[in-house]
């Protein structure tokens, strides 16, 4: 057993040799720029002309076509496309926190019959390649005529809905919700509040850091998707970012300036929403999950 | 609970309270029922008629035809070397750098997280065609940085171990970053008492980490490994945006097999077939994956 | 055949579903159909949508202004999608019996077997409004298009192949394009060139392990395109298939191939000077004009080069078709503006102008700018080339396993090219293969 304390990285020490501090921060800082290239190379070349993208030796720096690229881009549906997706992943976020909150509720704080199975059906669901269960999910929605349209086909509700019920969000709000100690709902319930409140004035108030931390994973999750909207928005005013962007991507000619700058202009706000929430992103989130 | 002692008004309000738990998990229940388990248990049937003999009926045409399969015994064993290497070397780079970033003496620690977390939360679509560019093998800029030091260049994406090589490179490159923030945010919650009193036992820093700080985190552990291998059995975006599943079906995973052969082909029953193969091979590795874990635990 | 699958009643009643199911009647819109046989265009009316990729997309809508004069009661929209996008789109849309398909929708030529094997019914039958036209298009294309005895697509635009070369490159090695007959007179000129510029400009580019473009070209113009004889048997251990194998390794091993990855690394190849030539299809200008502006001027094109002298010289790659998902509900406008579009040389001529999206309709090429010099490619009147060659191209044979073909024969490719397999030897493997993985029988 080794007793230098010098070399002791492993637990929070301040004691740690000056050649050894030093490779560390040059490992991370390598990791870093490991990480953050490809972003700066997206930038980069989402402002050259199309033409410009395939050149050799390749641009490093930032070329004169950002604007042409923009505007090229909201001539051809970007702007309809941005609501859309904006729209869409905001009301997924607010409803499957709500619904994840729920279940994750009922799991953690009731003893009731058929629990454990409920719980694991939920997580099978993660085993599940969606590829295959695009096609019958599909003609589901061709044949729902609920809400006054003619099919669902090409409707918000039809990106929306499938993946409310996210094993995920239920499994994290369901590690949240164990912390949660019972006599604090006892105490309510004695009061005289029913179920329902002591859920929505108890529980979920304490629970506020997981539901931020859950909306902005969900909001992400839909924001980044691509298949399912594919599949079922078959009507240009009704596409997501990723489904336009890729429309840019012909038999034999893409706009490759117009292709980077979609990309980049699709990774920025999560890039932001990311920056500016970063602590519910991280603590929130894994508190539940670290506990396992 | 003698139910026949309660009053007509406790056995209601009893009643209800039974109902609660129910009522909670509700709108999930619904949703799940109608948008998750009608497309598998549709899917699961097509996968039980005949591909090549379509209206003939139950069927068990389709998982003959996976067993000779040589395309799919291809896609599996790609699928199985990315996840040996894959798993093990994204978790271990994600405790390595958990570890060197919990070291209180560094600077920028919430800077070099924000970091490292970016590439998990970008699709990789948009990404893709960036990563392509680069390992481009005349023209990608790796390239010609290597050639500008001199080196060889390397054909990343038209040689088999190259390509496979990349593909573990950008898996590696979008969720080490993501289980190092689950790792760290658990090694933070271990007490440091346990340390301090390891210490006054004269425990170096390796010993330590064998013996607190693994079995602290084995949850954690467990959690990232199940949920990497799922991930890692599934893999699509990389295989397909990058390496295109080439050279020769070299980088060919379950999942684009899958994806190539219900919307390609439109071969849609075959495909179920394979979906639910692979929902087996996943469910036999995670059940694994929890029996060894237990197993340690005794 | 709307309901292709009996939902499964049981086990959904179980579920919540029949209180959904209950409230869904089968589809209710209105639909507007317009009279068939009617003589009068005014009284066409309906809404049609089109599915096409980006600029094919763009050329679709630019027809559409002229094919209103005729038709002014019906509405095109047309949508542009990626490039696969559609083929998931369209395979999900027939797997749900029609659901959510477009009136029209672009289908590259050699992935129609796909769709027609797989859904025979899913494309609507249009032979009896479309047999007239048959002796208008490129022969080799309207074979494809029609499925025992039916027509179920129209030929969109050809890909009558061409070697598109660098006149300026040509010119600094002393070679003359004009003297280029044989690929052997080609491997010869190519071997000046590489000399002429120190190894920096090879002759063509071939991405080795992914795409076997060129050995399709070569099966083409020796009329043994593509993987599979006319009886559905696998037809790659013919002396022909070897002959073309072989002369592509014989180009590689003469230092001669750059290889690339990928769609963007020949286009890259293209504008950075890395190939002296590349053979392609003639819907490669548009992309040279569109990725190497600065090269204006410097471009030609010839014929590809004959195995022997006197040999043919015509081949085909890549081409598109339109066809209409049998589920419209308005097959009349659809068809109209199908037949605008791609039976009239108007409707062709606009999308050969604006686009360079070259017509599988014959008639199209009377027009002046078939015989028009293009000052993009060293001003000469390049569409001429292609317009007589169009009728010389034997016809391919495609089938639904096209795409499985495709992959082995890049596998087959790769081992000849780079690990120096013998082509005969790696086309019996592939054959083999291909057997294995689609269960048919290899031609003797």
């Amino acid at each position: 057993m080794a007793k230098t304390k010098l070399s002791d990285e492993l637990v929070p020490k301040p004691f740690v040799s000056r050649f050894q501090r030093g490779a560390i921060y040059l490992l991370l800082v390598v990791g870093a720029f490991l990480s953050l290239f490809p972003f700066y190379y997206m930038f980069v070349q989402a402002s050259q002309p199309s033409s410009e993208v395939l050149r050799f030796p390749p641009h490093l720096w930032f070329g004169s076509a950002a604007w042409s690229n923009i505007q090229g881009l909201f001539a051809n549906g970007f702007g309809r496309s941005l609501f859309n997706s904006a729209f869409i992943a905001v009301v997924y976020a607010s409803l499957s926190v709500f619904i994840a909150s729920l279940a994750g509720y009922a799991f953690a704080k009731f003893r009731f019959r058929g629990r454990s199975i409920l719980f694991g059906m939920f997580l099978l669901v993660l085993m599940i390649p969606y590829h295959v269960t695009a096609v019958p999910l599909f003609q589901l929605m061709a044949k729902i005529t609920l809400f006054g349209d003619p099919t669902w086909i090409s409707s918000y509700q039809a990106v929306i809905l499938p993946a409310l019920a996210n094993p995920f969000g239920i499994f994290l709000m369901r590690q949240s919700m164990q912390s949660l100690p019972d006599d604090l709902l006892d105490a309510a319930r004695i009061d005289g509040a029913g179920e329902w409140r002591v859920f929505t004035s108890v529980a979920l108030p304490t629970m506020r850091p997981t539901l931020a931390a859950l909306a902005i994973y969900s909001f992400m999750f839909q924001w980044n998707s691509f298949f399912w909207p594919l599949i079922i928005m078959r009507d240009k005013a009704m596409e997501t970012l990723p489904v336009r962007i890729n429309a840019l991507v012909g038999l034999s000619i893409i706009d490759y300036g117009q292709l980077m700058m979609g990309t980049a202009l699709t990774t920025l706000p999560i890039m932001m929403i990311f920056i500016a929430f970063q602590r519910q992103f991280i603590s929130g989130a894994l508190a539940g999950a670290v506990k396992g | 609970m003698g139910s026949q002692l309660l009053t007509p008004a406790e056995r209601r309000h009893q009643w209800r309270r039974r109902l609660t738990p129910y009522m909670f998990l509700l709108p999930a229940l619904l949703i799940f029922g109608i948008f998750m388990l009608y497309p598998i248990i549709a899917s699961l049937q097509l996968s039980f008629e005949s591909q090549l003999n379509p209206n003939s009926g139950f069927s068990l045409d389709n998982y003959r035809r996976l067993f000779g399969d040589t395309v799919f015994r291809k896609a599996l064993i790609n699928t199985v070397f990315l996840l040996v290497f894959q798993v093990p070397l994204q978790l271990g780079l994600a405790m390595v750098l958990a570890v060197l970033l919990n070291s209180a003496v560094l600077k920028f620690r919430t800077a070099f997280r924000l970091i490292y977390f970016l590439p998990a939360i970008t699709a990789l679509f948009a990404v893709a065609l960036i990563f392509r560019l680069l390992l481009n093998d005349e023209k990608g800029l790796i390239n010609y940085v290597l050639n500008g030091l001199g080196v060889q260049p390397v054909p990343w994406l038209t040689n088999a171990w190259p390509a496979k090589f990349s593909l573990v490179m950008a898996i590696t490159w979008r969720w080490t970053g993501y289980n190092m923030v689950i790792y760290l945010a658990s090694l933070q919650s271990i007490p440091t008492e346990l340390y301090e009193a390891a210490e006054l036992d004269g425990a170096g820093a390796w010993a330590k980490f064998w013996a607190i700080t693994v079995p602290m985190m084995r949850p954690t552990i467990l959690l990232t490994t199940v949920l990497s291998t799922i991930g890692t059995l599934q893999i699509f975006d990389e295989p397909y945006l990058l390496t295109r599943s080439g050279p020769s079906n070299e980088t060919l995973s379950m999942a684009t097999l899958l994806y190539r052969t219900a919307f390609q082909n439109a071969e849609f029953n075959y495909a179920s077939a394979i979906a639910y193969a692979m929902v087996l091979i996943i469910a036999v590795f995670s059940l694994l994956q929890f029996r060894i874990a237990q197993r340690g635990e005794d | 055949m709307m309901v292709r699958r009996k939902i499964h009643g049981s086990l959904i009643s179980l579920l919540v579903l029949t209180l959904i199911l209950a409230a869904c009647g089968s589809d209710s819109t209105a639909t507007t159909t317009s009279n068939t046989g009617s003589t009068n265009p005014a009284e066409v009316k309906g809404e049609i949508t089109v599915w096409a990729w980006n600029v094919a997309a763009k050329s679709l809508e630019a027809t559409v202004p002229s094919f209103n004069q005729k038709y002014p009661n019906v509405k095109v929209t047309v949508q542009d999608i990626g490039r696969t996008d559609v083929y998931d789109k369209l395979t999900s849309g027939l797997q749900a019996g029609g659901a959510g398909l477009p009136d029209v929708v672009a289908i590259e030529s050699d992935r129609m077997d796909v769709y027609t094997s797989t859904f025979p019914d899913g494309l609507a039958d249009l032979t009896s409004r479309a047999s007239k036209y048959e002796k208008d298009f490129d022969p080799s294309k309207w074979a494809q298009s029609k499925i025992s005895d039916k027509i179920r697509s129209i030929p969109w635009d050809s890909g009558p192949t061409g070697l598109w070369y660098r006149v300026d490159i040509f010119e600094q090695a002393g070679v003359d394009p004009k003297s280029i007959e044989t690929w052997a007179d080609l491997i010869a000129a190519g071997e000046k060139i590489l000399a002429a510029t120190d190894g920096k400009t090879k002759l063509l580019p071939v991405d080795i392990v992914a795409d076997d473009a060129g050995f399709r070209m070569m099966t083409s113009q020796l009329g043994v395109c593509c993987y599979f004889n006319n009886d559905g048997k696998i037809n790659l251990t013919n002396d022909k298939s070897v002959q073309a194998l072989t002369l592509l390794k014989e180009i590689n091993d003469k230092g001669l191939v750059a290889n690339i990855n990928g769609w963007d690394g020949t286009v890259a190849a293209t504008k950075n000077g890395d190939v002296a030539t590349v053979p392609f299809g003639v819907w490669y200008s548009g992309t040279i004009i569109d990725q190497a502006p600065d090269l204006s001027g410097k471009w030609d094109v010839m014929l590809l080069p004959a195995f022997e002298k006197g040999g043919n010289r015509a081949a085909n790659l890549g081409g598109s078709t339109l066809a209409i998902p049998a589920a419209t509900k308005n097959l009349d406008a659809a068809w109209l503006f199908v037949e605008h579009a791609l039976a009239t040389s108007e409707g062709q001529n606009i999308m050969m102008e604006k686009f360079g999206i070259w017509p599988s309709y014959q008639p199209a090429y009377s027009a002046d700018l078939y015989s028009k010099p293009v000052a993009f490619f060293n001003n000469q009147p390049i569409w001429k080339l292609f317009a007589d060659e169009i009728k010389n191209i034997p016809p391919a044979t495609y089938t639904k396993d096209y795409a499985k073909g495709q992959a082995v024969l890049a596998s087959a490719q790769a081992k000849v090219l780079s690990q120096g397999m013998d082509p005969k030897q790696a086309l019996q493997e592939a054959a083999a293969e291909l057997a294995n993985q689609t269960g048919r029988e290899i031609a003797q």
